[in-house]
């Protein structure tokens, strides 16, 4: 009974991580369509900022809303000074946020250099039957994952902002001849897509450490996560991290972490040949 | 003689709007058919469909006896339709013999394609032209050099949604003239708003309207339609 | 549809023949460092012309040629390890990417993955892999007597012996002029392949992929096919790869690599076969120049140097360099014939 109970956690626990990590993108790329190679670095600067929190003595929690605040500004900052001027380019802003993300990688790894540091937190373990044993912070990230998620939904459902922001993203010529800035939208959009990364990274550094490359299997687990999702960014984030998180979750079990990540990458793959618009598209389909 | 072309119940809707609505429509070899219609009657849509870019709601197409409900554009166009979009559908990027050239290729060896070019731009007296790319054209002559794709894949049903749009008098009087020509090998359905060219081609007309055929008959038939009137022609009929 | 040459690509052949003498001429004066750095430019240049073909004459961007980069390298390496013989393995390094691309394409491209898609989707099937092969250090993981070792590569490869004498192995000057030559005629066959139908095709496809497919075109088999060529051609620089430094390792699929050949195609221009092979020079002498600084600074330098390009100088260099040259052979004429105000093109309009 036991072994089904630690069976389920992981699979649950697979697919919170694939929620923490795509919820950031979900917002930026299903949200406004902007193609953001630099995500997987927003959250390697998450982590780093927990570092930083460690470093400066602060409770983890704080750390954590330390790097949701500071990726959320650097998200801004980085929409005011390179994506703005990017707007319906879509290869363009691939390109110039993957010049981000080389960016970022190189200035952490000259400045802070290459290697792995970790960051600890004091949470115990809770004992599952008399063999195995859950450790506490990994159920906290399963919370995060899903609040963060459910916060977006509620966000830009049932708030004015948030229907405000649907708005712009829907059309924004229309919206701004209404006297909405849209401007103001969509880099406040982009800064809450950024400070969640900047909260993935975070919660992740405990568990995987900070290292200048951290970024690259997340960003790729996320856009995989979101184009799967398809056209409803939030429900997508849920029903592809449910898939892929349990795809993962048994595949890791049964065999290895790598048949874990190469099985997901492969259903992907294959969902997408018969769904290309991905599991929550709405077009494509007469009714 | 069975219909080169047939459409059976053919339905497609748009979430709530229904924009072709249960048509049976039908067309022989060789004829020469115009359809007309007020915006947002569902012409284009209706060629969209026979072209297999877009996919019906319901509904079956039988063309040449074959069911091609199913089919890709590409397997369409082999079967013989040819179809010039309501926007101009070229190669910008390529020259108008090229646009031209790629057409015929598609159904002629080397040499039968190279000859097929030839024929296509002496008939639209585009030979002057031959090397421009088709995206520095003048809106006229980029409808010509759609034009000529078609006549170049020797189809046997011609789809021409609004060949003249944008075309000045004397240009408009040589489409009528081509398409008479054309008519001779082959099957045209031509969509149309200019009624002085409807008159001039005196085919078989259909009216479409609201995803319906409200009526179909020879030109002054539909003329003195009254419903047809009512609902399209209204002052223009004079 | 055959054309004359017009003047600009007599020149351009002129020029280019003039460099590839110089190139020839090379190991007469350098030492075999300067044509070991040359030849690893030369491998790298006909991967990026495998993705710079794909994006600039299709509109197709796959940032996962590394994939068979890296399947082209292993594949030689594995075979030849496992057999002593390199030219069977080098056909491998040619053959098992082109399948790899055939299944991959088949799946994206009939899938209706296009654009944007397509490009996260191979960036994506890069990242695996080299996870994949990373993951390999397990000394029981082999194939044949060869073992995967993982993050570490499989080092000591057997050169290249000579086809019909395979007692000659190839050194590092008869590599040189091997991967020169290879770049040469890659070059020379994505030329013909543009002159032909397919090619002519393929470009329809970028301009205008519906109206092709109206004219009887099936879209989707002429980019899965130009996808699995591509393959090969990645495949080929992956196997020279392989015989250059006689070792492969998984840093071949990262993302770093994958994100090299995108610059290097960005740099010079994807409108042109050249401006890949342009752009690969320039900043391939740049980063190894700059290598000898550190890692960081690499990744510092190639991420401005996309924000720039993107920004900047969006259409690479070849055709900034075309456009000067077309000015300066135009500006060359009037003044060699001042009475003549206007010139007249073939089909005697004024210009």
């Amino acid at each position: 009974m036991y072994d089904a109970i630690i069976f389920l956690y992981q699979v649950v626990f697979s697919i919170s991580l694939f929620i923490l990590i795509s919820t950031g993108l979900a917002v930026i790329f299903g949200m406004m369509k902007v193609i953001n190679l630099a995500q997987g670095e927003f959250i390697m600067l998450g982590a780093y900022f927990a570092l930083l929190g460690e470093v400066m003595g602060l409770p983890f929690i704080l750390s954590a809303l330390l790097a949701m605040i500071g990726v959320g500004l650097f998200g801004v900052l980085v929409e005011r000074l390179l994506i703005r001027f990017l707007y319906g380019r879509l290869t363009d802003t691939l390109l110039a946020t993957w010049g981000l993300s080389l960016l970022m990688i190189g200035a952490v790894t000259t400045f802070l250099g290459p290697q792995v540091a970790g960051v600890s937190v004091e949470t115990g373990r809770i004992a599952v039957g008399e063999l195995y044993s859950v450790s506490v912070y990994n159920l906290y990230i399963i919370l995060v994952a899903f609040a963060a998620l459910a916060s977006c939904w509620a966000l830009w459902r049932y708030t004015r902002f948030g229907m405000i922001a649907r708005a712009v993203m829907a059309n924004p010529g229309m919206t701004s001849a209404l006297g909405v800035d849209c401007h103001k939208y969509y880099m406040l959009t982009f800064g809450i897509g950024s400070a969640l990364s900047g909260l993935a990274g975070a919660m992740l550094a405990p568990i995987v450490g900070t290292q200048p490359t951290m970024g690259g299997l997340y960003v790729a687990q996320a856009f995989v996560s979101v184009i799967t999702g398809g056209e409803l960014p939030f429900l997508g984030t849920l029903l592809a991290g449910g898939l892929f998180g349990t795809t993962n979750g048994v595949l890791s079990y049964a065999y290895s972490q790598v048949i874990g990540e190469i099985g997901v990458f492969l259903i992907a793959i294959v969902l997408l040949r018969f769904l290309p618009h991905g599991m929550t598209s709405q077009k494509g389909r007469a009714q | 003689m069975t219909a080169l072309l047939e459409t059976r119940e053919l339905t497609r809707r748009f979430g709530g709007v229904t924009a072709i609505d249960n048509v049976n429509f039908a067309v022989d070899h060789k004829e020469l058919r115009c359809l007309i219609g007020s915006n947002g009657a569902g012409k284009s849509t209706f060629f969209k469909m026979l072209t297999a870019q877009m996919p019906p709601s319901s509904g079956r197409i039988i063309f040449d006896n074959r069911d091609i409900t199913d089919l890709e554009p590409s397997e369409i166009s082999r079967l013989g339709i040819g179809i010039k979009n309501q926007v101009p559908d070229v190669l910008d990027g390529m020259s108008v013999e090229e646009n031209i050239w790629l057409a015929a290729r598609s159904r002629a060896g080397k040499d039968g394609a190279l000859s097929v070019v030839e024929d296509t731009l002496a008939l639209l007296d585009l030979k002057t032209r031959r090397k421009e790319l088709v995206g520095n054209l003048a809106h006229g002559q980029r409808q010509w050099v759609e034009f000529g794709m078609v006549i170049a894949l020797a189809p046997k049903l011609a789809l021409l949604d609004e060949p003249t749009a944008g075309m000045t008098a004397a240009e408009t009087t040589r489409t009528a003239e081509l398409i008479a020509e054309l008519n001779k090998t082959m099957a045209v359905i031509v969509v149309e708003h200019d009624m002085h060219f409807i008159r001039r081609l005196n085919a078989f007309v259909t009216v479409f309207h609201q995803g319906c055929i409200l009526a179909e008959g020879p030109m002054h038939k539909i003329m003195e339609n009254e419903e047809v009137k009512n609902v399209y022609l209204g002052r223009d009929a004079a | 549809m055959t054309s004359k040459l017009s003047t600009i690509e007599i020149a351009t052949l002129i020029l280019l023949a003039l460099a590839s003498v110089a190139i020839l001429a090379v190991p007469q004066f350098a030492g075999l460092s300067l044509q070991l750095d040359l030849s690893i430019i030369f491998v790298y240049a006909i991967l990026a012309l495998s993705m710079g073909f794909m994006w600039g004459q299709v509109g197709m961007m796959s940032f996962g040629q590394t994939v068979f980069f890296g399947i082209g390298g292993y594949s030689y390496a594995i075979f030849a390890l496992n057999t002593g013989d390199t030219t069977t393995a080098m056909l491998l390094a040619v053959l098992l990417p082109m399948i790899v691309a055939a299944l991959l394409g088949y799946f994206i491209i009939y899938g209706g993955i296009n654009d944007i898609y397509f490009a996260v989707i191979t960036m994506v099937a890069t990242i695996a892999l080299e996870k994949a092969v990373r993951a390999t250090s397990d000394p029981r993981i082999k194939i044949g007597d060869v073992k995967l070792q993982g993050q570490n590569g499989i080092s000591a490869l057997p050169d290249l012996k000579v086809p019909w004498n395979p007692s000659e192995t190839l050194f590092v000057t008869e590599v040189y002029y091997l991967i020169f030559i290879a770049m040469l005629l890659v070059t020379a066959g994505y030329s013909l392949l543009l002159r032909a139908r397919i090619g002519r095709v393929l470009v329809g496809i970028r301009e205008n992929e519906q109206r092709v497919a109206l004219l009887g075109y099936d879209p989707r088999r002429y980019k899965l096919l130009i996808f699995i060529i591509s393959g090969g051609v990645a495949g080929l620089a992956g196997g020279l790869y392989a015989v250059w430094g006689n070792f492969v390792a998984p840093e071949m699929m990262n993302l770093n690599s994958s994100a090299s050949v995108v610059i290097n195609v960005l740099v010079g221009g994807k409108a042109s076969l050249l401006g890949p092979l342009v752009g690969t020079g320039i900043v391939q002498s740049l980063t190894s120049w700059l290598g000898s600084a550190g890692v960081g600074q690499v990744n510092l330098v190639l991420g401005l140097i996309l924000i720039a390009a993107v920004q900047i100088f969006p259409q690479g260099v070849v055709p900034m360099i075309s456009a000067i040259c077309k000015w300066c052979l135009g500006h060359l004429a009037s003044v060699a014939q001042p009475s003549r105000r206007t010139s007249t093109s073939m089909t005697g309009e004024k210009q």
